[in-house]
């Protein structure tokens, strides 16, 4: 059972190797990657029964050497919920992207993108159970590579400028990561997180070394937030998620960004303690910028005419209540933050998946005025659509609803209620034309013929919209099992 | 995929022209003249083989001549008095290209681009000294370099100095720690390299087509290496030993300064000059792409075997069956030597692999 961790890691890694390798053969790089996908997210399921009922947590040594000596993994209950999550949402949107991918890689280099996925996985797979922060900083550069990979894949324009704009940014940040662990390294000595982080609170209580603390803590939040996008850092996010294929949007605005959310909140509660981080101010500008990201994400969604764009502006929006969730800083409101990233992992890339479908159905135009039926046209790409625009509102007995109460009642003051109940109008404000518009009767109507579906993509749809709803009906024993996770985080 | 080279060099030319080109709203067509003479209906002499890519080319061919099209009549319709009614046929033509030409604002929009341009520069500019400032600051107040009382000399790097060498078997304890005590890291490093050359792969790789004049003078260039004659001799005589010394540096990397890292960077360096000396019709005798990615995606699954054994060895409280030698002979420190080569040979295959995707690529 304990083994289980570094085998999907493994997966991953022989996986990536193997489909570099099957250049002549497209078709099955596809299926191994897809059997990956699959076993990695029936492993970690294995898990989550394991811990929920064990409880604790391992660590797992990477050789022979213990822990302020080797590198060591460490995982819980935590852990495997976000594994089984991330590979899931990674499995479902490469089925659902799967003609987008045949449309826009060219055939001759699809192995390639099958091995940079695989790639995606496996460094969120090592940032989700890394115990050291510089394995954690190795395996952000693998994802930061491979995510400017899948962005570019389409060869065009408009994705290279998107590509070389997410990887200056990408990089800047990658920079700053390095430099605050080099910090860290320089006043503790050690890499390894529990040992740094009994040196750090043993910093903190003699208050040697504050300044260098402080600007470490500040760097990481700083780089980790450009990487999630954060509100300020966010502007690479609509150009990136807006052009890239609809596999690859998919996967970025479902699972990518999210994995340095979830190394900064391990690096907050592990390494430096939530009351130092407290202490130091950086939970209340964490807080603000996630209230601002809510209104101003909504807010610029607003204003565009692409649907593609649209829906990654909101993508920064939900990146704000995450953020906002995890600068309340009680246990309740983080498992709230979390319960939110899961069911925004589950949404976003249904969104993409059912705008790759409506796109496809509307002559290739991305403008939401193109749209005008195409959801006639498209039946599983209209449903979908309509089940994530009802998800990301908040409409009762769909996910966002659920997080949405969650992050109200652990919410602590009057600024974030206002706020969700603001940025949630805002939502329906852009979400509802959209829907609307996709279902009502255009004169386009006999010009464009309605869109076949392959079976995969009606699968795709279907089981991200299932989860969704399932999400919304029955969240409370996700929710409790996160609750209970995120104490022994 | 002659659109990546026009777009990539219009997005690095400046600034403010990457703030135009990206505001749809803005017509770009009053900054640029239209360049028909240089690009635009170039494409037509450029055959394409079809390489299972076909498909792809054309439409994007296709998407490259709309934009032109589009462009320039939208140009003439601005300045000139006689419009040409082929803008409508474009646009139907193509429906794919409208969200790069929406519709046409207002001048006004642009000046207010133009300064939004401007002021991203200054906050840029701020940002930048602001953050060199407190960086500067921070390192003032971090311990002394090289005292003795500095916190980085704590049980961690005690344990790797003084009990390496029974602990890993390796003389120089730098393999020992990026081989043994933190080989995961290395071996996520490798996969760094083989991330970086996956993609270079996916953005380079490109079915053959054939070459104006120009471009054929300089393939003969690559085809044939430089035709300096010192330069040829000095090569000539220096790649047999740099290579050697290479595989020195790689196999002694348990023994003494170097390993995987520096001797891979050796190697490849080595096959750079002589692909550079000699030109490809030589060095692909022994080394291709495909052969170096397949030498690199081998050694990386050898290494990946050899870290699982002694991962999982070691995490299920088991001993490693890998003997650790005497010190100092090559064939000691258990898994350090076998690790050593796997690295070395990423390295090597990574620099060239991407050295030779660079230089073949045309746009």
């Amino acid at each position: 059972m304990n083994n289980i961790p570094f085998i999907t890691i493994l997966l991953a890694m022989i996986g990536s190797v193997v489909t570099l390798l099957l250049n002549r053969k497209q078709k099955l790089a596809y299926i191994i990657t897809q059997l990956i996908m699959a076993a990695v997210a029936v492993l970690s399921f294995l898990l989550i029964p394991y811990f929920s009922t064990g409880g604790g947590t391992t660590t797992y040594l990477l050789g022979h050497f213990p822990s302020p000596w080797g590198n060591e993994l460490r995982f819980g209950l935590m852990e495997s919920v976000l594994a089984f999550v991330f590979s899931t949402v990674l499995f479902l949107s490469i089925i659902g992207g799967k003609s987008g991918i045949r449309d826009d890689v060219q055939s001759c280099k699809q192995h390639c993108y099958y091995s940079l996925l695989l790639l995606l996985l496996l460094s969120l797979l090592a940032l989700i159970y890394t115990n050291d922060i510089f394995t954690a900083y190795v395996f952000i550069e693998i994802n930061t590579v491979a995510s400017c990979g899948i962005v570019m894949v389409k060869e065009s324009g408009e994705t290279l400028k998107a590509t070389i704009k997410y990887l200056i940014m990408s990089l800047l940040a990658s920079g700053l990561f390095l430099i605050s662990i080099a910090l860290l390294y320089a006043i503790t000595g050690h890499l390894l997180i529990p040992a740094l982080s009994e040196a750090v609170s043993g910093l903190v209580v003699s208050g040697t070394y504050h300044w260098p603390l402080l600007a470490a803590a500040i760097l990481m939040t700083v780089s980790l937030g450009v990487k999630s996008a954060m509100f300020p850092f966010h502007v690479w996010l609509p150009d990136a998620h807006g052009t890239a294929t609809t596999a690859s949007s998919s996967i970025l605005s479902g699972v990518v960004v999210k994995g340095y959310i979830v190394l900064l909140v391990k690096i907050y509660y592990r390494v430096f303690g939530i009351e130092t981080i407290r202490s130091m101010g950086i939970l209340n500008i964490v807080f603000v910028l996630g209230i601002a990201g809510m209104i101003i994400g909504s807010i610029m969604a607003m204003k565009e005419k692409n649907l593609k764009r649209m829906i990654a502006y909101s993508s920064v929006a939900q990146i704000g209540y995450i953020y906002a969730g995890i600068g309340v800083g009680t246990w309740a409101a983080l498992a709230a933050a979390f319960f939110h990233m899961i069911v925004h992992a589950f949404t976003k890339p249904l969104l993409f998946s059912s705008a790759g479908g409506l796109i496809e159905a509307s002559g290739h135009s991305k403008l939401i005025s193109d749209m005008t039926g195409a959801g006639r046209r498209n039946k599983w790409a209209g449903i979908g659509f309509i089940i994530g625009t009802c998800s990301m509102i908040g409409v009762p007995f769909f996910g966002g609803f659920t997080s949405k109460v969650y992050l109200a009642m652990n919410s602590q003051g009057f600024i974030f209620l206002v706020a969700l109940a603001l940025s949630s109008c805002l939502n329906a404000l852009y979400y509802l034309p959209v829907a609307l518009r996709i279902f009502s009767k255009g004169e386009s109507e006999d010009i464009l013929e309605p869109a076949g579906n392959a079976s995969n993509y009606a699968l795709s749809i279907g089981c991200f919209s299932a989860i969704n709803i399932a999400l919304g009906v029955g969240g409370f024993i996700v929710f409790n099992m996160l609750t209970k996770g995120v104490e022994i985080l | 995929m002659s659109i990546i080279s026009e777009e990539g060099k219009k997005t690095l030319t400046s600034f403010s022209d990457w703030v135009s080109a990206n505001s749809p709203d803005i017509p770009a067509e009053v900054v640029y003249p239209p360049k028909k003479d240089d690009h635009g209906h170039g494409h037509d002499d450029h055959g394409h083989d079809d390489h299972g890519d076909a498909h792809c080319d054309a439409h994007e061919e296709a998407h490259e001549e709309a934009h032109e099209e589009l462009r320039s009549s939208a140009y003439e319709a601005l300045h000139a008095s006689d419009a040409p009614p082929a803008a409508p046929a474009a646009v139907t033509a193509q429906p794919k290209e409208k969200e790069t030409v929406t519709e046409e604002g207002p001048m006004t929009e642009r000046t207010f681009v133009r300064t939004l341009g401007a002021g991203y520069r200054l906050i840029a500019a701020v940002c930048g000294v602001l953050l060199a400032i407190i960086l500067l600051v921070t390192v003032a107040f971090l311990p002394r370099f090289g005292s003795a009382e500095n916190p980085a000399l704590n049980e961690v790097s005690r344990r790797y100095l003084e009990e390496g060498l029974t602990d890993t078997g390796a003389v120089n304890t730098v393999a020992g720690m990026i081989l043994d005590y933190r080989a995961f890291d290395t071996l996520g490093e490798s996969i760094v390299l083989f991330t970086a050359t996956v993609t270079v792969i996916f953005l380079l790789q490109q079915s053959r087509r054939k070459n104006d004049e120009a471009r054929a003078l300089e393939e003969e260039d690559l085809q044939q290496g430089v035709r300096s004659l010192p330069a040829r001799v000095v090569i000539g005589i220096a790649f047999p030993f740099a290579m050697l010394y290479g595989i020195y540096v790689v196999l002694n990397g348990h023994l003494s300064p170097g390993g995987g890292f520096s001797g891979g960077t050796i190697l490849g360096g080595t096959l750079i000059l002589a692909h550079l000396a000699f030109g490809e019709q030589y060095t692909q005798r022994f080394a291709t792409i495909t052969r170096c990615t397949g030498i690199l995606s081998v050694a990386l699954l050898v290494y990946m075997g050899l870290k699982s054994y002694s991962v999982l060895t070691g995490a299920n409280g088991m001993e490693s069956m890998v003997p650790l030698g005497t010190p100092g002979s090559i064939f000691s420190a258990g898994l350090i030597f076998p690790l050593n080569i796997c690295v070395g040979l990423v390295v090597a295959c990574t620099m060239f692999t991407l050295y030779s995707l660079f230089t073949k690529w045309k746009a």
